[in-house]
C-alpha cells in the first residue's frame, strides 16, 4: 500500500518510544481490525504496517486522554479507503444514502429463526464469508458496531461520515448478512 | 395495540443508539410482544455470531509487521539538511548568524582593509614628525630622526621620549 516516504518531521526518541508502546499495546487489535476489513492476511499486514508508520509520523497529533484505538482505526479506515480507490474497479458497489429504500425495511418477524438454527450448527466460517461479501463500507461499519462495539457517533468519527450514514449502512449490511446466512442455510439443506 | 417495531429500530436498540425515552418504550414493548422479541433475538444472534467468529479468527500481531515498520522508519530518517531545516527558528538562527558574521569579519582580511585599522605606526610617526617640526616650541631635533626609512629609523623609545618632552614643553609654556 502506497505511503509517501517523505518525513513530515524529524524522528525523535519520543516518537520511537511512542511507536514501540503503540505496537506493543495495540498491534494485535489493529492487525485484527485490518484483517476483518481486508479479509486476507497479506493486505492486513500491509495496512497495519502503513498505519503504524502514520502513527510514528503523526504521533504528536494524538491527543492524550482520547482513545488510541479510535485514532488508529480512523487511520486504518482512511488508508483502506485510499487503497480501495487506488485499486479502482475492484470495489464499486454504491452505498445508498439515508433515505434510500431499505430492502428489509418493515419486514415482520419470520415464522422461523434461520439464523438461530444456523448458529446451532456451524456459524463461524459461513458468517465470515458472508461478511466478506459486504461492500468495504458495510463491512467497516459492521466490524466497528458489532465486533468492536463502538457507538454510532464513534463510528461516524472514525469513518468520517454522519450518524445517519452509519445507521443506513449498518441496517443495509445487517439485512444483507441475514439474507446471506439464510441462503447458506438453504444450500446446506 | 402498539405497532410492531421495525428491524432497524430493534437494531438501533440493540446497539444502544436510541434515546432514553425510545429505549424505554422498546424495552416495554419487547416484554409483551413475542414477534418483536423474536426479531430482536435474531438480530442479537447475528451480533453474537459475528463476535464469536471474530474471536475464533483472532490473530496475533505478526512480528514481521513490527520489523517492517521499524525498517521503514529507519529508512526515512531525515538527512542532515532536513535536521538543520527543522531547527530553522529565530532562536537558533539569530545567534548563529551573529556568530558567523563576527567570525567572517575578523577572519577575513578583505573586510578589514578599510577604516582606522589600516593606519600603521609609520603614519603616526610621520604625522607627529611633521607637526613637531613646524612648532616653534617643538624639540630641537632633526626631522630625519623620525623617518622610518632604513637610514634614519626611529626606535619606539626615542619616539616616546621625544613625545614626552614635547608634552612637558607644552605644559611649561601654558604655565608661563
Amino acid at each position: 500500500m502506497g505511503v509517501p516516504r517523505k518525513p513530515s518531521q524529524p524522528p525523535s526518541a519520543e516518537a520511537s518510544v511512542f511507536l514501540e508502546q503503540a505496537m506493543d499495546q495495540y498491534g494485535k487489535a489493529t492487525y485484527n481490525f485490518a484483517y476483518r476489513l481486508t479479509g486476507n492476511e497479506a493486505d492486513a499486514r500491509d495496512l497495519t504496517q502503513d498505519a503504524f508508520i502514520r502513527v510514528y509520523r503523526a504521533w504528536r497529533s494524538f491527543q492524550p486522554g482520547t482513545s488510541f484505538l479510535s485514532w488508529i482505526y480512523r487511520i486504518v479506515t482512511n488508508l483502506y479507503r485510499d487503497e480501495l480507490r487506488r485499486r479502482k474497479g475492484r470495489f464499486q458497489e454504491e452505498i445508498p444514502e439515508d433515505n434510500a429504500p431499505q430492502e428489509y425495511a418493515g419486514q415482520r418477524p419470520l415464522a422461523v429463526d434461520p439464523i438461530g438454527d444456523y448458529m446451532a450448527g456451524q456459524l463461524g466460517e459461513p458468517l465470515s464469508k458472508a461478511l466478506a461479501q459486504l461492500s468495504p463500507e458495510q463491512r467497516q461499519v459492521v466490524v466497528l458496531a458489532d465486533i468492536e462495539e463502538y457507538s454510532y457517533q464513534e463510528i461516524a468519527d472514525i469513518m468520517g461520515c454522519s450518524i445517519g450514514t452509519v445507521r443506513s449502512r449498518l441496517h443495509r449490511a445487517r439485512a444483507l448478512l441475514r439474507r446471506l446466512v439464510t441462503r447458506a442455510q438453504q444450500e446446506q439443506q | 395495540m402498539t405497532p410492531h417495531y421495525t428491524s432497524e429500530t430493534l437494531l438501533d436498540y440493540l446497539h444502544g443508539a436510541l434515546g432514553p425515552t425510545a429505549d424505554r418504550a422498546v424495552l416495554t414493548h419487547l416484554e409483551g410482544c413475542a414477534d418483536c422479541t423474536r426479531l430482536f433475538n435474531e438480530e442479537a444472534t447475528v451480533t453474537e455470531a459475528l463476535r464469536a467468529a471474530a474471536r475464533a479468527e483472532e490473530r496475533e500481531f505478526p512480528s514481521l509487521v513490527k520489523a517492517r515498520v521499524w525498517d521503514a522508519v529507519r529508512r526515512e530518517q531525515p538527512s542532515v539538511w532536513m535536521r538543520l531545516r527543522s531547527r530553522w527558528t529565530p532562536a537558533f538562527v539569530v545567534p548563529v548568524a551573529a556568530a558567523v558574521a563576527v567570525a567572517a569579519y575578523f577572519g577575513t582580511p578583505v573586510l578589514q582593509s578599510a577604516g582606522p585599522s589600516t593606519i600603521t605606526a609609520s603614519y603616526y610617526l610621520d604625522e607627529h614628525n611633521a607637526q613637531t617640526t613646524q612648532s616653534p616650541l617643538g624639540p630641537s631635533v632633526s626631522p630625519a630622526v623620525y623617518t622610518t626609512d632604513g637610514s634614519g629609523a626611529a626606535t619606539a623609545a626615542s619616539y616616546i621620549d621625544t613625545a614626552d618632552a614635547a608634552t612637558l614643553d607644552d605644559a611649561a609654556g601654558a604655565r608661563r
